[in-house]
């Protein structure tokens, strides 16, 4: 009996945490087994650990899951798109009026005042180098164009504005 | 430049989206909903991104996703019972019934679960990150990792044990 190893409580579970989660060696596994074939409470305690497991498994299963992985706009229904439709279309009235009133201005590059309800007709624009905020500006730009990402187009703008005018107070 | 550009908002959208996508499925089993999820974590990070960049993005998402998507199924609940209350019944958006009930009791089990638990819980379940990545992550020993992973399984288990076999 002197010879026997004694576990901690916490080196027994690690070593549960390391069987039900799939990281313990070979040996160590098949010695577990052999273990719980004489405890039979430990074995259930494991066995339902497990159905619990499957079950978090199982919910990962679906047909929309799969095409998550393939990109979730997939899954954007004839509904979205017809919203996102409708928008596409709200913004390029937009354009057509906010180009109205630039007229006659000099071309400029313009993608934060022409979707700044705020803005003042005529605003001097910043014709700066290339930056991050510029980069990020484009991009919201082009997610405004794609269907159900327009929210998070417009929290990318929300971001380029205030990262302008933090370098404007600058 | 180019570590900007790759810890942008946009960068991080374009590589994280189908995780955070998925993640909110699995939890919400409706594309309507994970999609809204999908925005409504992207425009926390970028807001987060505004006051400071999480060191790891993946697990601030993994976060956010989980907390985001036990948001809506509260709301759903309030509205099950509001609409209870008013003697109107909801339409339900899942073919597969059983497969929703699950769901939801899964979710409420999640629901009772410490925050670092969830994480542990999802990151190992879903993500099949080891104990050791997972401890690094969220800057905790590995034992306590494991322990954290049981407890949640051991809540899951006993969430669906009350409803599916309440005679234990």
């Amino acid at each position: 009996m002197s010879g026997e190893k004694t576990s901690s409580p916490d080196d027994l579970r690690s070593i549960f945490a390391d069987y039900i989660g799939g990281e313990l060696a070979p040996p160590k596994r098949a010695e577990l087994e052999r273990e719980m074939q004489n405890v039979p409470e430990l074995a259930m305690e494991v066995a339902s650990l497990q159905s619990a497991l499957h079950a978090l498994r199982s919910l990962d299963d679906g047909e929309e899951t799969a095409r998550a992985t393939q990109g979730h706009e997939q899954t954007v229904t004839t509904s979205r798109r017809g919203a996102s439709a409708l928008r596409y279309a709200a913004m390029i009235g937009l354009a057509f009026v906010v180009g109205y009133v630039l007229r006659g201005m000099e071309a400029q590059p313009l993608p934060l005042p022409l979707l700044d309800s705020n803005s003042e007709a005529g605003r001097q624009v910043d014709n700066q180098p290339a930056s991050q905020e510029d980069f990020i500006t484009r991009l919201a730009l082009n997610y405004l164009d794609q269907a159900g990402r327009s929210g998070f187009g417009r929290s990318l703008i929300a971001y380029a504005r205030t990262a302008q005018r933090t370098k404007k107070k600058n | 430049m180019n570590s900007l550009v790759q810890n942008s908002p946009g960068e991080t959208y374009k590589r994280y989206r189908p995780d955070v996508y998925r993640g909110a499925y699995r939890l919400l089993g409706s594309a309507h909903d994970a999609l809204d999820v999908t925005q409504d974590v992207f425009i926390k990070w970028v807001d987060q991104c505004q006051i400071l960049m999480p060191e790891n993005p993946r697990g601030w998402l993994r976060r956010v996703t989980i907390n985001t998507a036990l948001d809506v199924i509260r709301s759903r609940r309030r509205l099950v019972h509001d609409q209870a209350a008013l003697g109107r019944s909801v339409p339900g958006t899942m073919a597969d019934a059983e497969t929703e009930e699950l769901r939801k009791d899964i979710a409420k089990a999640l629901e009772s679960l410490s925050d670092h638990q969830r994480q542990v819980l999802m990151a190992k379940v879903y993500d099949g990150e080891t104990f050791a990545a997972i401890a690094e992550e969220l800057d905790l020993a590995v034992s306590t990792v494991k322990t954290h992973y049981l407890r949640a399984l051991g809540a899951v288990r006993d969430g669906l044990r009350k409803k599916w076999n309440p005679e234990r």
